[in-house]
């Protein structure tokens, strides 16, 4: 594969996975208390980190989210992005194994998609998406090189 | 380039600068989180109060003061959910062990100690929501009747109530 080819590949995973980080952060951030709910209905968490983890986890996701789409530390947000994908899929395959019957909370905290095999997959590809960011030797245009001064020939 | 400095190369671009870029963006995170939470009003307390999310467990929570009620009647089996509870120094006198981990092979052994129609108490160390997915598996087998303990052992132990060595099931006991 050429450089300019995945340099565009990169640049479209990073998208992707970037817009949904954000996009999925937004409606956990405004409700924190939902989404604590949300967290405890996969019983997975004790009561003591319930809430430092539902105010950790949507900023971390927006934060990675932002770094992703604007090209900053773009690298090390992949690498988060897969830890926190491989953390959902843990949490839902075990949701799913104790037969569990409770929204996901992926992206809404009132409702949503109940856990499933389709979450699963989808959780797969995002995780997918985010390894060319990680390990490409191109990483794609970003923000930062907007403000690089071009060197004089 | 020797073939250890393009090693060292490869390493540090797959591994150590996505790490330091990662624990970058993961302190970013701490600090705006803890900005956050002292600027808004309406932030959440940081250790959660199990009451609020106590009609999200499985079963009802009984105080220690009825628990102890109820052991004195003798109606009630004490579950102890604790995962280290085979090997623990005590529990409440004539509790069985039902574990989350081994919890098939635990109930197998107790078939001719407890029934589905048995009124019970679970408890464990004080995180309700671990004896809650206890709960949910045995209930999920037809064993209805059953209360948790809002305090767990430890509460149990405060408030006076007697504790012996754990009961060891038969496949135990021969291991």
């Amino acid at each position: 594969m050429s450089r300019n080819m995945m340099g565009m590949l990169v640049l479209v995973c990073r998208l992707v996975v970037g817009v949904v980080f954000i996009f999925a952060s937004l409606d956990k951030l405004q409700n924190p208390d939902a989404f604590a709910l949300v967290i405890h209905h996969y019983r997975l968490v004790p009561y003591s980190l319930l809430h430092p983890f539902a105010m950790l986890l949507p900023m971390l996701e927006l934060i990675v989210g932002l770094a992703l789409v604007l090209g900053v530390r773009q690298r090390g947000a992949a690498l988060l992005s897969i830890l926190m994908n491989l953390m959902f899929i843990a949490a839902l395959s075990s949701a799913l194994y104790r037969g569990l019957d409770i929204s996901c909370g992926c992206f809404h905290t009132d409702g949503g998609h109940g856990v499933g095999l389709t979450l699963l997959w989808r959780d797969a590809l995002l995780l997918l998406a985010c390894l060319p960011p990680l390990f490409s030797l191109t990483l794609g245009p970003a923000l930062p090189d907007l403000f690089k001064r071009k060197k004089p020939r | 380039m020797s073939l250890q400095a393009s090693f060292r190369d490869q390493a540090d671009f797959c591994l150590r600068r996505p790490l330091i870029e990662a624990a970058g963006l993961l302190i970013v995170t701490i600090v705006v989180v803890a900005l956050t939470w002292v600027l808004r009003t309406d932030s959440l307390s940081l250790r959660a109060d199990p009451t609020t999310y106590e009609m999200e467990l499985s079963a009802p929570l009984v105080d220690v003061a009825a628990a102890l009620r109820l052991f004195d009647e003798g109606d009630y089996l004490f579950i102890d959910t604790r995962g280290n509870a085979a090997e623990a120094e005590a529990t409440i006198s004539g509790a069985f062990i039902i574990r989350e981990a081994t919890f098939d092979d635990d109930l197998l052994a107790l078939m001719d100690d407890i029934y589905p129609e048995d009124p019970m108490v679970l408890f464990g160390n004080g995180e309700l929501s671990a004896v809650s997915n206890i709960t949910n598996r045995l209930q999920s087998r037809g064993y209805e009747n059953i209360l948790i303990l809002r305090t767990g052992l430890k509460g149990w132990e405060k408030a006076g109530g007697m504790v012996s060595p754990p009961i060891l099931m038969d496949a135990e006991e021969e291991s």
